[in-house]
């Protein structure tokens, strides 16, 4: 598994890029605007918090500058420490945006910044107006979340032996 | 910039230190010294020097290891000597090679493996080597550190003592940090200063098994290793290799436990290496606490006694199960930042974000209190469209300012906004708001506001009632609890101060937004948040609520109204707003499991009841009008497959005319709706539940749900009334007066005899009209007359605005534009618009239904300019 989240070494800076799953890399100019198009702007505020977990929203979005953490409620306190942080160009909450769940952290904004949010009205529109991207959209979705799954196979077959 | 939240497992880089460097310096300096010391009077004062080496000193080590291994980290004389040439630029700084790097743990197991069973041999009593050995250990550590780059060359890597470290001090009770490495150059992998607190459990994880490999082998052979030393019978006798050999056996025991607790028990490797750590370093206590106890009597004038032995091996003992319940509880976090981490998705590019971004930098932006959320608008939003393309929980009924379904507060920036037009300053009266709230649908965020959800957040001067009320009307009864009637009520209240009001109303919920009830069937939130006014709104205007209650019939000569209950009360005025039913064409076999028309709340949760406990997957909806095609998108919300049978040959034959209505086609298709045309049911095949409906053509389509949108009938029950003139609804002057004095209807029952035939249905007359009958039975002069209404469809992605003629005459002047799936039309009749259709244009929407209604009449050129395309006059 790779742990190396824990181990950002100031000496290391283009480790963290290396390692994201890039979206709808082969979609064009056109379909990019087109895309956007059908998302709303929310522009943050460092302090803010974007997404909070149990609540029902199931939208996706792009960062689309600033940066924001992920939150987890640690102890028996109660309170919040930083998992891992998103910054721009990040893809977000791709998993409610497919199932419907509750959203299961909290993702504060630590500076100002923009983001783009795709709900799943938006894409229903899109998917008539715009079926082959739609399709791509969600396959590329699809993709995302198998790759995950096979990291988490690949880890729980590990962690068994 | 606000602070962000401390990271669940901080390294040493993300702490501010408490203690700063230059004193670290100057304890290490100590240490050296310290160490010097040590080696001189071991060669000089042998016999007590050894004894408080070992008998005090190296005895105490795992105590710091364990609880507070960072001290150690910045203390030891040794990791002080190694980072020497770093602190003094005098080292190569050079790369591990990787051969070594993988080696190195080995080395140090090794080491430490030679080294216990040596001092039986000779360290225990021999100074002279001890303190050669020392040095020799010291040399290599100064070496490493001239060598390689960071810690790598000793501290990081070959240090025996670091195995031992890493075990015990994987859960640090207090964190000390790091300060030697300044700047951190990545020397190591999984570093133990870098991140004390999850370097052991990195190790564990690593996608490299040898690390896993290396930290499950040490554990294991721990408790070897030191019961072999203090449990062990040894005589010096006893031949060098046999030692190890014994030494080696204790250690593979360990490890062979290791191996059958792991496989018989299914412990993970972190909760099996953290017992182990926990069993050695009982072990190791249980017998030091002794030997520490002894030394302490023997350099000390006190008497060796047995409690502080004690004392220790109980502390040790409470202090690891705790050590153990910690090191076990971090693994979850651990694996949530893991896979938090691992692998994020990210845009190929940032060009297209950066585009987006540029494109609406200027845009307006609306910031949504209390929680300040700033959304972004495009000019020709409104509000509504903005709020809910943002996912925010409000109400929407009619779109066009009619229903009152979506007041907002307007905290900041109202005189930015475009003026209210005649029909939603008569709403936002009628829901008693003067000022800072607007109807969200007719605002344009077209300028940078501030708005709160609550239109209650702003408040509003009382009303001071000023007109003559009538004191001989005592007591007003409402039948009807819909719009009509609510807003009848909410109109006699006001001009009326002291009359009782009751509303009496069939159902059991208080008035709730019935243009969305199709939202039943997919939302999640059922009812809640379709009730329009809380029950402090009815309570305020002190209105007398009968809910779940049937009207029995009406005494119109004594004005009484007789409830089915049993009870009745007696009135002055009576308003009639029972408004009207589902209408249901004749169908074969109607009625079985299945069937189901949508008319009140209650049909809307009856239907998402039986599609969830009929597991349904077909439904088949009768009828392509508003309601037919607002429920099969709900429907296909939920996931399932939907047919629409249209008995013409277009959908929504009362909004669109052909080309519209094929646009309309092609989406609603494309979002997975099969639509039929001249199609009707003609029977329903199913026994107890529906299976199938056949059709007058004698097709046979499978269904599980069978949904009839076939347009609505006026409520029959009060119309068989005697005393009442009636025809299909009840008969009303343009008073809104029934055939008798007192009794008034409204609503979908009211029945113009104007208009006679014409039941319109629609909610932004039943406000007027509701208005209306109150105010004229309260005395008033109040005439209604039929007007076009604007009609929209309320599924997403369909901007529809339908009012008027659309049709028109041949001597009509018809401009009708289609673009791509965008199609507008206007009916032009004496230079006047009297009906329009827009399909995609919400822009324009506003201005053009202000401009059938005020009648304005249109400039020659003007008409030509938009039969050229140029649309900007409604824009």
């Amino acid at each position: 598994m790779d742990t190396s989240s824990f181990f950002v070494y100031p000496s290391d800076v283009t480790e963290k890029d290396a390692r994201a799953i890039v979206f709808l890399e082969t979609a064009t100019d056109d379909d990019w605007q087109t895309l956007l198009d059908f998302t709303s702007t929310i522009r943050f505020h460092s302090g803010d918090i974007v997404i909070e977990q149990g609540d029902d929203d199931d939208s996706l979005a792009f960062i689309a500058n600033g940066e924001l953490e992920v939150l987890i409620a640690k102890g028996r306190s109660g309170k919040f420490e930083r998992l891992t942080t998103f910054s721009e160009g990040s893809v977000i909450g791709e998993q409610s945006f497919l199932d419907r769940q509750p959203r299961s952290t909290r993702i504060r904004a630590i500076t100002d910044g923009e983001l783009y949010r795709l709900s799943r009205d938006a894409f229903t529109v899109l998917s008539a107006r715009h079926p082959n991207l739609a399709m791509q959209v969600a396959m590329d979705l699809g993709r995302i979340l198998s790759i995950r799954l096979r990291d988490t196979t690949k880890f729980l077959s590990a962690s068994k032996k | 910039m606000s602070e962000s939240a401390k990271p669940v497992f901080a390294n040493f880089m993300q702490v501010t230190p408490t203690i700063p460097r230059w004193v670290w310096q100057i304890l290490r300096l100590f240490s050296i010294l310290t160490f010097a010391f040590l080696i001189w009077s071991l060669f000089n004062y042998s016999a007590i020097t050894l004894t408080i080496f070992w008998g005090l000193a190296v005895p105490s080590l795992p105590l710091v290891f364990w609880l507070m291994p960072g001290l150690w980290r910045n203390l030891c004389p040794l990791a002080a000597t190694n980072q020497l040439p770093r602190l003094f630029k005098l080292t190569f700084a050079k790369e591990i090679p990787p051969k070594i790097k993988r080696y190195a743990n080995v080395v140090g197991l090794l080491l430490l493996f030679i080294a216990v069973p040596l001092r039986k041999i000779a360290l225990n009593e021999n100074a002279d080597l001890l303190a050669m050995a020392l040095l020799g250990i010291i040399g290599f550590a100064l070496i490493g550190g001239i060598l390689f780059k960071g810690k790598s060359g000793w501290c990081g890597s070959i240090c025996p003592l670091l195995p031992v470290q890493r075990l015990y001090g994987q859960t640090p009770l207090a964190i000390v940090n790091n300060s030697h490495c300044s700047p951190c150059v990545g020397c190591t992998k999984n570093c133990f200063d870098f991140n004390p607190q999850v370097a052991y459990l990195a190790d564990l994880y690593d996608s490299d098994p040898v690390l896993a490999g290396d930290r499950k082998f040490f554990a294991g052979m721990m408790p070897g290793l030191l019961l072999a030393y203090f449990y062990m019978p040894y005589s010096s006798e006893m031949p060098v290799y046999q030692l190890y050999l014994q030494f080696g056996l204790y250690c593979l025991i360990g490890i062979g436990t290791y191996q059958m607790i792991e496989t018989l028990l299914k412990f993970s490797p972190q909760k099996n290496t953290a017992l182990f750590a926990l069993v050695s370093i009982n072990i190791f206590y249980w017998y030091t606490a002794e030997v520490m106890a002894k030394t302490i009597a023997l350099i000390s004038p006190l008497d060796f006694a047995w409690w502080p032995v004690w004392t220790l091996r109980g502390f040790v003992a409470v202090m690891s199960v705790y050590w153990f319940w910690k090191t076990i509880e971090k693994e979850k976090l651990f694996l949530s930042q893991t896979f938090a981490s691992s692998a994020q998705t990210k845009v190929a590019s940032m060009r297209h974000l950066k585009k987006h971004a540029a494109k609406q930098s200027d845009n307006p932006s609306v910031i949504l209190e209390p929680n300040g959320e700033e959304m972004v608008a495009r000019p020709e939003m409104s509000l509504l469209d903005l709020l809910e393309a943002n996912g925010h929980p409000i109400n929407s009924g009619c779109r066009m300012g009619a229903c009152g379904a979506d007041p907002v507060a307007i905290i900041e920036g109202e005189e930015r906004l475009e003026e209210k037009s005649a029909e939603e300053t008569a709403t936002l009266e009628r829901l008693g708001y003067k000022t800072g709230v607007r109807m969200a649908c007719c605002v344009k965020a077209a300028a940078n506001i501030k708005i709160n959800l609550d239109p209650n957040s702003i408040e509003q001067e009382e009303e001071e009632a000023e007109f003559e009320q009538d004191n001989s009307i005592h007591s007003v009864v409402i039948i009807g609890n819909g719009i009509a009637g609510v807003t009848a009520a909410d109109y006699l209240r006001r001009h009326h101060k002291d009359i009782e009001i009751h509303l009496i109303g069939a159902e059991k919920y208080p008035l709730y937004n019935r243009m969305a009830i199709s939202k039943l069937i997919y939302g999640r939130t059922a009812l809640q948040s379709l009730i329009l006014m809380p029950d402090e709104w009815y309570k305020k205007r002190n209105i007398q609520q009968w809910l779940n209650t049937q009207v029995e019939n009406i005494d119109a000569i004594k004005q009484i109204v007789h409830l089915a209950t049993g009870e009745s009360i007696n009135y002055d005025r009576l308003i009639i707003t029972t408004g009207s039913n589902a209408r249901i064409p004749a169908i074969d076999n109607w009625g079985i499991g299945g069937c189901y028309v949508l008319r009140t709340a209650e049909d809307g949760m009856a239907i998402r009841t039986y599609v969830q406990a009929h597991k349904c997957k077909r439904i088949i909806i009768a009828g392509g009008g508003l309601l037919g095609l607002e429920a099969a998108y709900a429907f296909t919300q939920v996931g399932l497959r939907v047919t629409v049978l249209e008995r013409s040959e277009s959908l929504l034959r009362r909004q669109l005319d052909s080309r519209a209505g094929g646009i309309l086609h092609t989406y609603l298709a494309a979002l997975g709706v099969t639509i039929i045309y001249q199609a009707e049911v003609a029977k329903v095949i199913g026994e107890s539940h529906i299976d199938a409906v056949k059709l007058k053509t004698g097709e046979t389509l499978k269904a599980n749900l069978l949904l009839v949108a076939a347009g609505i009938v006026p409520n029959s029950k009060l119309i068989q009334d005697k005393n009442l003139e009636t025809n299909k609804g009840i008969l009303v002057d343009a008073h809104l007066r029934t055939s008798m004095k007192h009794i008034f209807a409204a609503g979908d029952i009211a029945e113009l005899r104007e208009n006679r035939g014409k039941l319109p249905g629609l909610w932004p007359v039943a406000v007027d009209q509701g208005r209306v009958a109150a105010l004229n039975a309260l005395g008033g002069d109040y005439s209604y007359h039929d007007k076009p209404v604007a009609t929209g469809l309320k599924v997403v992605g369909v901007e529809l605005t339908s009012m008027g003629e659309f049709s028109g005459l041949e001597s009509d002047t018809i401009i009708a534009q289609k673009a791509g799936d965008k199609y507008r039309k206007l009916v032009i009749r004496d230079r006047r618009v009297i009906g329009c259709i827009l399909l995609g244009y919400s822009e324009y929407s506003s201005k053009v239904v202000a401009r059938i209604n005020s009648g304005e009449e249109l400039e020659a050129e003007q008409i030509e300019v938009l039969q050229n395309g140029d649309w900007q006059l409604f824009e």
